[in-house]
């Protein structure tokens, strides 16, 4: 992979890695070097100062020890020989001890590497003249012990001292030789620590060099590229969008420079359909203005129109309550109409029972002038008892009474019907017996109007019902008069009322059918027959407003009047009443 | 550094090289009179002897111990093998001479003097050669060269 062709954070690291490896390469030479200044400074102090504090104190020693000779060598009691002799028993003791500790120091040197080859030399003749000086010693104490102080004396003075300063001038040598080798160490310390300085700076400041120039070469490696971006970029802003980047690369800023030219070229094709839009939206702009200049207009002209409809509503609102008032006027008028041959009808019926009282009064003042001649004529009880004239006015008498009797019970039935219709005194909401109501119907529609027609009433077992009696007796006197009406010639008319289980809701209704064996309904008029004017054939009687007023009385009562009907054999009128 | 210390231990094997005798290293024999009767006696035994520490065998003879006069390499391995440097062993029997413990022992000039002595001395222990060695005296041991201490 070519260092070009990979990501930033990789070039990053690559970069890092290699400054961080040359500064950790630096940081290690120094402190190896620093360890060898110290170590040469340590091996200073641990070591070489004790060895030659030690060749020191045996050069003293061994000095003590010689004077100790010669002071025993004139001594002239045995006590202070005796304190002498134990002098250098402590004195060879510490000599001893010295030596162990020289010998100890000594192999820790020769593993460090800091007991030069003078030093051995220079302390093996040392140790070649001490064991000569004890030799000497050994003759020095035989020749005490025989008393031969002279000759002690003289090998004391004479063979031994030669040995002796032999010896000393040996130990001083070393001690010369340590301060030599201290010297050198502390030289060589300082020399490797100028040279260590010397490498470690100026390898410092090569990394920085080569810090500073890799930064530069990636700096300018990735920032060339993002200034020309940045130009491009900001041409894009200027409107220019004919921009084409070409760096050959294939990390971020490659990728980066490839999705510009993708958002150039499609900022391009977004101008270009936008012009278009633009374009397009104008002549729609335009258009809308137009429409909505008509629009203006026609709403202008709906909203008159809505005034004229408001203010037609209104006249239709008026005139659907003067058509209202006229259907009221009509039913009253209906009303008054069949009232009027309801008068008729009842003054005829009123008549001949009054025609029959009239002719009964007559005929019973004519018997009772008849008895009051017989009692004039008559002499005797038993002449008025037989005689035959007297019984038969009498019996006229009473039967004209009874006529008279029967003809005001007639009377009294036909008032009775009529209050009891018109509910002249009782017109509220009542709860009345509904058969009463046909009944009075009957009574009012006369013996006359029902001539030839036989009437049967199958009255079931209901239950009274709350109602405006007048009205809905009305209606039972329209239906029952359709019916005759319906009926040429001799029929039959079928009332019958029942209890039925209401389909709708729970619970029961009344159910009163009339059915009569006239003419019939043709199907094709079955619906309009309830309509208000109503006129079913021209030689028919003309049904006027009877059949609708029923109608509405019913459905003003919550309920409802069905038909059926077959040409030639008649029609059935069912009221169906709710129970409340 | 360390090849500083390897250049060192060369060079003291050079001189060695260069001693008189330093590649054939001689055997020495620990000799004692016949009358002896120890078969084994051990390195700290043996130093305690020649230290003074000890002046009687086990069965009440004195112990009479000889030294080499000249510096030799039988002298030099001899001592080392019982643990001191001459010039230590000689600050020993300094000390044992000061306090009156008794004297060094004798030092004789020759290896056949010390054959001569020992077996002329009952109790007697001395160190020579082994090619110095006679049917007069008994051999404790032989110290082997390379066996140092």
């Amino acid at each position: 992979m070519k260092f070009e062709d990979m990501k930033l954070r990789g070039k990053q690291r690559l970069i890092l890695g290699f400054i961080l490896l040359i500064m950790a390469g630096v940081n290690i030479f120094a402190i190896r070097k620093m360890a060898a200044i110290k170590s040469e400074v340590d091996e200073l102090t641990r070591n070489w100062l004790p060895r030659a504090i030690a060749v020191s104190d045996i050069n003293l020693l061994t000095a003590d020890l010689r004077r100790s000779q010669l002071q025993y060598a004139f001594a002239d009691d045995e006590a202070s020989k005796e304190e002498l002799r134990e002098t250098m028993i402590g004195l060879i003791d510490q000599i001893n001890g010295r030596l162990d500790t020289y010998d100890t120091l000594r192999t820790e040197a020769g593993q460090l590497g800091i007991y030069s080859e003078a030093e051995r030399e220079l302390f093996s003749h040392f140790d070649q003249q001490w064991e000569a000086y004890q030799d000497l010693s050994f003759t020095f104490f035989k020749l005490s012990r025989e008393n031969k102080t002279g000759e002690a004396a003289d090998l004391l003075n004479g063979e031994a001292r030669e040995v002796y300063n032999v010896f000393s001038a040996d130990l001083k040598k070393v001690v010369g030789g340590y301060e030599k080798d201290v010297f050198e160490s502390a030289k060589r310390a300082d020399l490797t620590y100028r040279s260590t300085r010397g490498i470690t700076i100026s390898l410092l400041i090569g990394t920085i060099i080569l810090s500073i120039i890799i930064a530069t070469v990636f700096v300018r490696l990735v920032v060339r590229p993002v200034r020309e971006l940045e130009t491009a970029a900001g041409k894009i802003a200027e409107g220019y969008l004919d921009v084409q980047l070409d760096i050959g690369r294939k990390d971020e800023i490659g990728a980066l420079a490839g999705s510009f030219n993708h958002m150039a070229k499609s900022l391009r094709e977004a101008k270009k359909n936008m012009e278009m839009q633009a374009e397009k939206l104008r002549a729609q702009a335009d258009k809308l203005q137009k429409a909505n200049t008509e629009l203006e207009e026609k709403s202008s002209i709906l909203e008159k129109q809505k005034t004229e409809i408001v203010q037609k509503n209104l006249d239709i609102y008026a005139a659907m309550e003067e058509l209202r008032a006229a259907q009221e006027q009509l039913i009253m008028k209906e009303k008054m109409a069949a009232l009027g041959s309801l008068v008729a009808g009842v003054a005829h019926e009123i008549n001949s029972p009054v025609g029959t009282v009239n002719s009964s009064a007559d005929v019973a003042g004519r018997c009772i002038h008849k008895i009051e001649t017989v009692l004039e004529q008559s002499r005797s009880i038993e002449e008025i008892r037989n005689n035959q004239q007297l019984s038969m006015a009498l019996k006229i008498l009473k039967e004209s009474t009874r006529a008279t009797l029967i003809a005001g019970e007639r009377i009294a039935t036909l008032v009775k019907s009529l209050k009891n219709f018109a509910g002249l005194d009782e017109s509220a909401y009542r709860v009345v017996d509904v058969h009463e109501g046909i009944d009075s119907s009957i009574t009012l529609l006369g013996s006359e109007f029902m001539q030839n027609i036989h009437l049967v009433k199958e009255y079931g077992q209901i239950p009274k019902v709350g109602c405006y009696p007048a009205q809905l007796n009305q209606a039972f006197l329209n239906i029952l008069k359709n019916a005759r009406q319906a009926i040429s010639g001799s029929g039959t008319i079928h009332i019958k009322s029942f209890l039925e289980n209401a389909p709708a809701k729970k619970g029961k209704q009344i159910h009163i059918r009339f059915s009569d064996t006239g003419r019939g309904i043709p199907p094709d008029k079955l619906s309009s027959i309830f309509m208000f004017g109503f006129s079913a054939d021209e030689k028919r009687v003309k049904m006027g407003s009877g059949l609708s007023t029923a109608y509405n009385i019913v459905q003003k009562h919550g309920g409802d009047i069905r038909v059926q009907s077959e040409v030639g054999k008649g029609s059935a009128f069912s009221i169906i009443l709710p129970i409340q | 550094m360390h090849l500083k210390c390897s250049l060192k231990i060369l060079f003291s094997a050079f001189l060695i090289c260069l001693s008189p005798g330093g590649m054939v290293a001689a055997q020495v024999v620990v000799i004692a009179h016949p009358s002896v009767e120890q078969e084994n006696i051990s390195r700290a035994v043996l130093l305690d002897y020649y230290s003074r520490d000890i002046g009687l065998w086990d069965n009440g003879e004195p112990v009479v111990v000889f030294d080499l006069k000249p510096k030799s390499e039988v002298k030099e391995t001899f001592y080392k093998y019982l643990g001191k440097s001459i010039s230590r062993m000689k600050s020993i029997w300094m000390k044992k001479m000061l306090s009156g413990e008794g004297d060094p022992p004798e030092a004789l000039e020759t290896e056949e003097a010390v054959v001569k002595k020992v077996a002329a001395t009952p109790g007697s222990v001395g160190f020579v050669s082994q090619s110095k060695v006679t049917e007069a005296v008994k051999v404790l041991f032989v110290i082997e060269p390379a066996e140092k201490k």
